[in-house]
């Protein structure tokens, strides 16, 4: 029974991540309109909420089986974004409707490069971290600077540059 | 025991990670990531199987050890991926930032957004880890570009909304 008992916390993690799935599944497909990133909310903390309630007998594996949870959350939420909008994911597709292959051009007219450049500015207008006047933009929220400040400072620490575009 | 084997283990194993990339940082870098913490995770195991001999509770602690390090070994692998590629919404931020008070005019951002930035280094990237292949002037997919992409699909048909 104690064998079963260290297995079930041993597992907790990767049951917390299954029962995450399975909510953002049902949610999506039951909840009309709903968008992705509310559903990658609301599995997660069903997943935490399952940790909570099999894992709390013992504060120390309940703080390492929290952070496994964390962990594994990250990385369905990176999952999701690579099957739906990666721009990588983007560009395999339209490359695989295609034997002959694609120029750059066309990829690019195809991908939508311009759309996604558009998409993501108007994201910005109407969330009202940027404003336009006379034909130029000035930032109104901080909140996406600071964000990009520590990007860049995790970028520093771990990979060692500022951009993927600085040698 | 756990905290120690597991969370422990992947700080020293970031921090080993972080003094080999000072020193050169590999080609083909996820693939040294996933050596260096999965190499360590199985010497660690072997080492601790070994000294409390492979009995029935060792193996179930292993076992708890094993998840909890491959969750923060596999979650930090994903955030380095992300690392490496700039945002474009923080891109665009950054530059509307970096103006001041006079401003971003709106060709100027335009112009940062251009297919160099958007869609090269990420085709770049296809053909590093051999997903795409340049032939005859054209981007053609690879048999590995078009599994991942299949797999991929899959999932995408449980998450399209109509």
């Amino acid at each position: 029974m104690n064998y079963l008992n260290d297995l079930v916390q041993a597992l907790v993690p990767v049951i917390g991540l299954a029962v995450n799935v399975l909510i953002q599944l049902i949610s999506l497909k039951s909840i009309p309109k709903i968008s992705l990133l509310k559903t990658i909310v609301i599995g997660f903390f069903f997943g935490f909420a399952s940790i909570l309630s099999i894992g709390w007998n013992n504060p120390y594996v309940l703080i390492a089986n929290s952070i496994a949870y964390i962990f594994l959350g990250y990385c369905y939420f990176s999952f999701l974004g690579l099957v739906d909008y990666a721009r990588r994911t983007v560009m395999l597709r339209q490359l695989e409707k295609v034997e002959t292959g694609l120029s750059l051009e066309e990829i690019s007219v195809r991908c939508g490069a311009g759309e996604m450049a558009s998409l993501r500015l108007k994201r910005l207008l109407t969330k009202g971290h940027i404003t336009l006047q006379d034909n130029r933009y000035y930032m109104r929220k901080q909140t996406l600077v600071i964000v990009a400040k520590v990007v860049t400072l995790m970028k520093l620490l771990v990979v060692g540059k500022k951009s993927e575009f600085v040698k | 025991m756990i905290l120690t084997f597991s969370v422990g283990a992947f700080l020293v194993v970031f921090l080993i990670h972080i003094g080999i990339w000072r020193i050169k940082k590999p080609l083909r870098q996820t693939r040294v990531l996933l050596f260096i913490f999965f190499g360590f995770l199985f010497a660690e195991i072997v080492f601790l199987g070994i000294k409390d001999h492979f009995n029935g509770p060792v193996l179930i602690e292993l076992l708890h050890i094993s998840v909890i390090y491959t969750s923060m070994a596999l979650g930090y692998i994903v955030f380095y991926s992300a690392m490496e590629v700039d945002s474009p919404s923080l891109r665009m931020v950054m530059a509307i930032h970096d103006e001041g008070s006079q401003g971003l005019e709106r060709g100027l951002l335009d112009n940062l957004m251009t297919e160099d930035v958007l869609v090269k280094p990420r085709l770049m990237d296809l053909i590093r880890d051999e997903m795409v292949v340049f032939s005859d002037s054209k981007y053609k997919i690879a048999p590995k570009g078009r599994s991942l992409i299949k797999i991929l699909n899959l999932y995408y048909g449980l998450i399209e909304r109509k």
